[in-house]
């Protein structure tokens, strides 16, 4: 019976790791501005063009928007990694390979008018001020609301339009966008946003179960009819305030 | 010794059904084959103890001293197992694809199995302290094993698990007070330790409530703003929770055209997975003509009557009203959520039965199988659908009227898989109820989460086919097949890279061999949701690419994990008493420890074929796991008493003809089933137990019987029982994926085999001896 306590014991010890909080949480490194544009570059290539991102406007945009200033200090060594990262607040900041597949199926020529929902960090709101003049975009949560302001006016992206509020109604004061992103699950089109969105725009939003996984789904609006085109399949952070049951 | 022997089986059995129902509630599944195989590994390990304690002593042991030790640590271990397996909050479908989570469930497997531990040592060390008494001790397990489960079930249904707990810990050293070798301070503590837990019951600690995976239904709609549970309900098939949330607002398959408001708010959820919306069906149901079954409406069909197999979210209801029905039937198998249901809807006309018997063949105009499956569908690939297999379909079929119709919503998921599954099994419900050309009776519509298949009692016309096709372009939706239906006319308004859905269906229409287990499932394999191939895993993976959680969530993976898990318990607690164990091995014999492991095969083989096949007339494997575990073990226990006498021929005639009824059973089991359901709830359940108890007494039988005349020593009975236990924990997870593969049906047919085989060892053991 003793040759069976070395391993019990080991998986104890294990066990207790786990609860304690397993997951990697060492410090970031002190790490050189010159480091981040090599690895931003290594990003585009390596997770973006080698994937079938075509679209230059989107690549380069992606190229001049520094993400790690977007993602909290102790983090920022995960910015240009291949995966979704903690911003704070239950958020993340998207996969760099999303974004550029978001901000691409979006078809954009420079001359739109876009409403993100859904700030977060404010980094898929710099992309697209890279690549169009009216940016407008919604957080629900002020904290990061403000804080993603303060980003984006450090770095220059004054013309982005910022506000703190329940993105499931769109933005009506500005309405029609050409364009509609939203960065957060959620099981339904919200309705407000569809109103919202000119004839022969395009909206695209992670669709599904919000809290499973979704289709990237990228919606057409053709008069009162809408056509759906399925992307790929993703896991996003549910949408909140209406989206999850806010009373109006 | 028997009234310890009686307490101990009373307390582990309970804690067996307690942890099935904690299962039910915070996973996926209720998993009871995990439970049974968990404390099948307790009662081996306590044989194993014992078995090593005989061995190693010169002098014989007077094992009965363990049994208040034994008892004492069934009494603690019960709350601190319970309290260690809800706090370490294991999402078991994670584990196929979080790895660390493996070695927590090995220490979860380690810790639940220590009360089953305690409880088999004192069961072990009352059959090696006295040989006569055998079929007396073995009786009072079998005894107590079944008053536990009718305990649990009671105090389960009235006060819920958390009180359950504590009453199952207290049972074993209560009974102690009573015993009349038991000193002062024992007494003293006992009474103690009881009422301190009696104190508890009526306080109702919140550390003993079940955490629900944060995943199900009932926690996301408690997480959203506005979500509050309105009052919570113990029942024999799990808890009830009512629940308000604006979240709530269930509306199959709608256009994105629709600009109104879902008249929903509050549903009965439960086990904290299934939500049964409770509509206000006096508001506005205009969202009804804008969802894919609406369908059925724009046929132009004359609906009156509709029936309802509600196994979902009773969506089905609106949208019946709205479509014209009067007279609305509702067949709900769980009667708490039926008495909801009835209490909710206050509408002339529609009546919720409990009983298939309520249903007529040949007068619904419309029948709606509800449930809306799953987005994930692997993750229910281990739980029976029986409402969703061939002869389900054709039952459907049959209780059509001429014009009548099948409406089956369900979710959409890529690749195709559950869709063309429902479209294949259509098709083979057809074709013996006459149809020339199955294909001209269903038609099926898609939106971008949501499919809808149609089956007509007789052909789409021309004209309805156009009505569809009119219909799908108005609120944006997919035509996937029609009778006539063409390549451009699919994939047009929720668009994916290739027209997936249609073309699967063309394929199947065919014969086409798939990727992925699309074949119509029958009662015999009723696992709509298993798709998985073995031999094409590769090529399946390949499909999902990146996104192999897909794949890993599948509970045809799960089950093998779980399998590697007690595999390696299995093979630690064999080779241990053999290193440990030191002089002449006159025990372990080959021919012995076959027998006992072939007895502990066959039982848990038929012990899990009939949990699974009764889940088809019970509606819910909880109530099933219930019946059949009390019933198989009442019966063993009369059946090991009776049988004290028998000699060597008798045993060897015996298993022969047990084998043979048991490949019968395999054949006509089923046919029996669908038979004994038509009839009334108390004749049922009566042929139930019937068709339990009496292979049930039979296999009571040759386990005791082989311990007297095969195994003269202490120690070589309880290797016997620690042998039984460690193939027993084996089989009763590998007689899930036997079923999931190779149908409930084998695993009859295979017991009969492990019997047979078992009565040729027989000949064996008394020829060497």
């Amino acid at each position: 019976m003793n040759g069976r306590l070395p391993s019990v014991l080991t998986i104890l010890l294990l066990a207790l790791r786990l609860s304690a909080g397993g997951q990697d949480e060492s410090p970031a490194p002190d790490y050189p501005a010159a480091g981040y544009e090599t690895d931003r570059l290594r990003m585009v290539n390596g997770q973006l063009r080698s994937r079938g991102i075509r679209d230059e406007n989107v690549l380069k945009a992606m190229e001049r928007v520094p993400r790690h200033l977007f993602i909290p200090e102790d983090l920022r060594y995960q910015a240009y990694e291949d995966h979704p990262v903690r911003i704070g607040e239950g958020q993340t900041i998207s996969q760099p390979y999303i974004v550029a597949l978001m901000t691409e199926a979006l078809t954009l020529s420079g001359n739109e008018r876009i409403l993100e929902i859904g700030t977060g960090s404010g980094y898929q709101a710099a992309v697209l001020a890279e690549i169009t003049s009216e940016v407008f975009s919604i957080e629900i949560k002020e904290v990061l609301a403000a804080r993603a302001r303060e980003t984006l006016d450090s770095l220059g992206y004054v013309s982005i339009i910022t506000k703190w509020d329940d993105g499931y109604f769109g933005w009506p004061e500005y309405a029609p966008f050409d364009r509609i992103i939203v960065t957060a699950a959620v099981d339904h089109i919200p309705p407000p946003l569809l109103d919202q969105l000119a004839d022969g725009g395009l909206l695209i939003l992670p669709l599904g179960d919000p809290y499973g996984y979704q289709q990237l789904a990228l919606v057409r609006k053709k008069g009162d009819s809408c056509t759906v085109r399925h992307i790929t399949g993703v896991l996003f952070v549910p949408m909140i305030g209406r989206a999850e049951g806010t009373p109006e | 010794m028997t009234a310890a022997v009686f307490t101990a089986s009373l307390s582990s059995l309970f804690y067996e059904i307690l942890l099935s129902y904690f299962f039910a509630e915070t996973q996926w599944n209720n998993l009871y084959f995990f439970v049974i195989s968990i404390s099948l590994f307790g009662y081996s390990a306590g044989g194993l103890i014992i078995s090593l304690l005989a061995a190693r002593k010169k002098r014989p042991l007077s094992l009965d001293r363990l049994i208040t030790p034994g008892t004492i640590a069934l009494s603690l271990g019960i709350p601190l197992s319970y309290l260690a397996l809800n706090s370490l909050g294991i999402d078991y479908f994670r584990i196929p694809f979080e790895g660390e989570l493996i070695l927590l469930l090995l220490l979860q497997y380690c810790i639940l199995a220590i009360p089953f531990t305690a409880a088999g040592t004192v069961i072990a060390a009352a059959f090696s302290s006295s040989r006569k008494e055998t079929h007396r001790v073995y009786a009072g397990t079998m005894a107590g094993s079944a008053a536990g489960v009718l305990l649990a079930l009671g105090i389960i249904s009235s006060f819920g698990i958390p009180a359950a707990v504590l009453l199952c810990a207290v049972l074993p050293v209560f009974s102690r007070c009573f015993v009349r070798s038991a000193s002062f301070i024992e007494r003293l503590l006992s009474i103690l330790a009881s009422a301190a837990m009696v104190l508890a019951f009526f306080t109702g600690p919140a550390c003993l409530r079940p955490v629900p995976s944060s995943y199900k239904p009932l926690s996301n709609i408690l997480a959203s703003r506005g979500g509050v549970r309105v009052y919570t309900e113990n029942s024999v098939h799990g808890r009830v929770d009512i629940v308000e949330s604006p979240l709530l607002r269930s509306s199959p398959g709608l256009s994105l055209s629709f600009r109104g408001t879902i008249p929903t708010e509050t549903a009965a959820v439960l086990n904290a997975d299934r939500t049964v919306i409770l509509y206000n069906l006096d508001g506005d149901l205009s969202f009804a003509h804008y969802s894919l079954p609406a369908a059925a409406e724009v046929l132009g069909r004359d609906y009156r009557r509709a029936l309802i197999i509600e196994k979902g979210t009773a969506a089905a209801v609106p949208l019946s009203l709205a479509y014209g029905c009067r007279n609305i039937d509702i067949l709900e198998s769980v009667p708490e959520i039926a008495e909801i249901l009835s209490r909710s809807i206050k509408i002339p006309g529609i009546t919720v039965y409990t009983h298939a018997g309520a249903v007529e063949d040949g007068l619904y105009d419309l029948v709606f199988p509800d449930d809306p499956g799953s987005t994930l569908p692997g993750l229910r690939s281990l739980d029976e659908q029986y409402h969703l297999t061939t002869e389900a379909f054709r039952r459907y079929v049959d209780t059509l009227s001429e014009e009548g119709l099948i409406v089956l919503t369900r979710h959409l998921v890529l690749p195709p898989t559950d869709s063309i599954r429902m479209f294949r099994t259509a098709l083979a419900a057809l074709e013996p109820g006459g149809a020339r050309y199955p294909g001209q009776h269903i038609a099926m519509l898609r939106n971008w989460n949501t499919y809808c298949l149609l089956i007509s009692k007789r052909p789409f016309t021309q004209d309805e086919c156009m009505n569809l096709i009119n219909f799908a372009e108005k609120m944006g939706f997919d035509m996937v097949y029609y009778p006539g239906i063409t390549d451009n006319a699919a994939n047009r308004f929720n668009v994916f890279d290739r027209p997936y859905h249609y073309e699967a269906v063309k394929d199947a229409l065919a014969g086409k061999e798939t990727i992925f287990d699309t074949r119509p499932e029958t009662d015999a394999r009723p696992y709509v949701y298993s798709f998985l191939r073995l031999k094409s895993l590769k090529k399946e993976a390949a499909v999902f690419g990146s996104r192999t959680h897909i794949i890993l969530s599948s509970g045809d993976v799960l089950v093998w994990i779980l399998f590697a898990v007690a595999l390696i318990v299995a093979l630690v607690f064999l080779v241990i008493p053999v290193l440990f164990i030191s002089g002449p091995k006159q025990f372990l014999r080959i021919e012995s420890i076959g027998y006992f492991s072939l007895l502990g095969i066959a039982f848990m083989f038929v012990e899990t074929g009939f949990i699974k096949l009764y889940t088809l007339p019970t509606g819910d494997s909880l109530i099933s796991f219930s019946l059949v575990l009390s019933v198989i073990l009442i019966a063993s226990a009369v059946g090991s008493y009776t049988g004290k006498d028998i000699g060597k021929k008798g045993l060897f005639i015996l298993l022969i003809i047990l084998g043979a009824c048991l490949c019968i059973l395999a054949f006509a089991g089923l046919p029996f089933l669908h038979i004994l359901s038509r009839f009334p709830g108390v004749f049922l359940h009566t042929g139930l137990v019937i068709l339990t108890a009496l292979p049930g007494a039979v296999m009571g039988i040759p386990f005791p019987a082989a311990l007297r005349l095969y195994t003269p020593l202490p120690a070589s009975r309880a290797y016997a029982w620690a042998a039984n236990g460690v193939f027993s924990v084996l089989s009763s997870i590998l007689a899930v994926p036997v079923s999931l593969y190779a149908g409930i049906p084998v695993l009859f047919a295979a017991a009969g085999f492990a019997y047979g085989l078992a009565a040729v060892l027989t000949r064996q053991l008394s020829s060497n001896r």
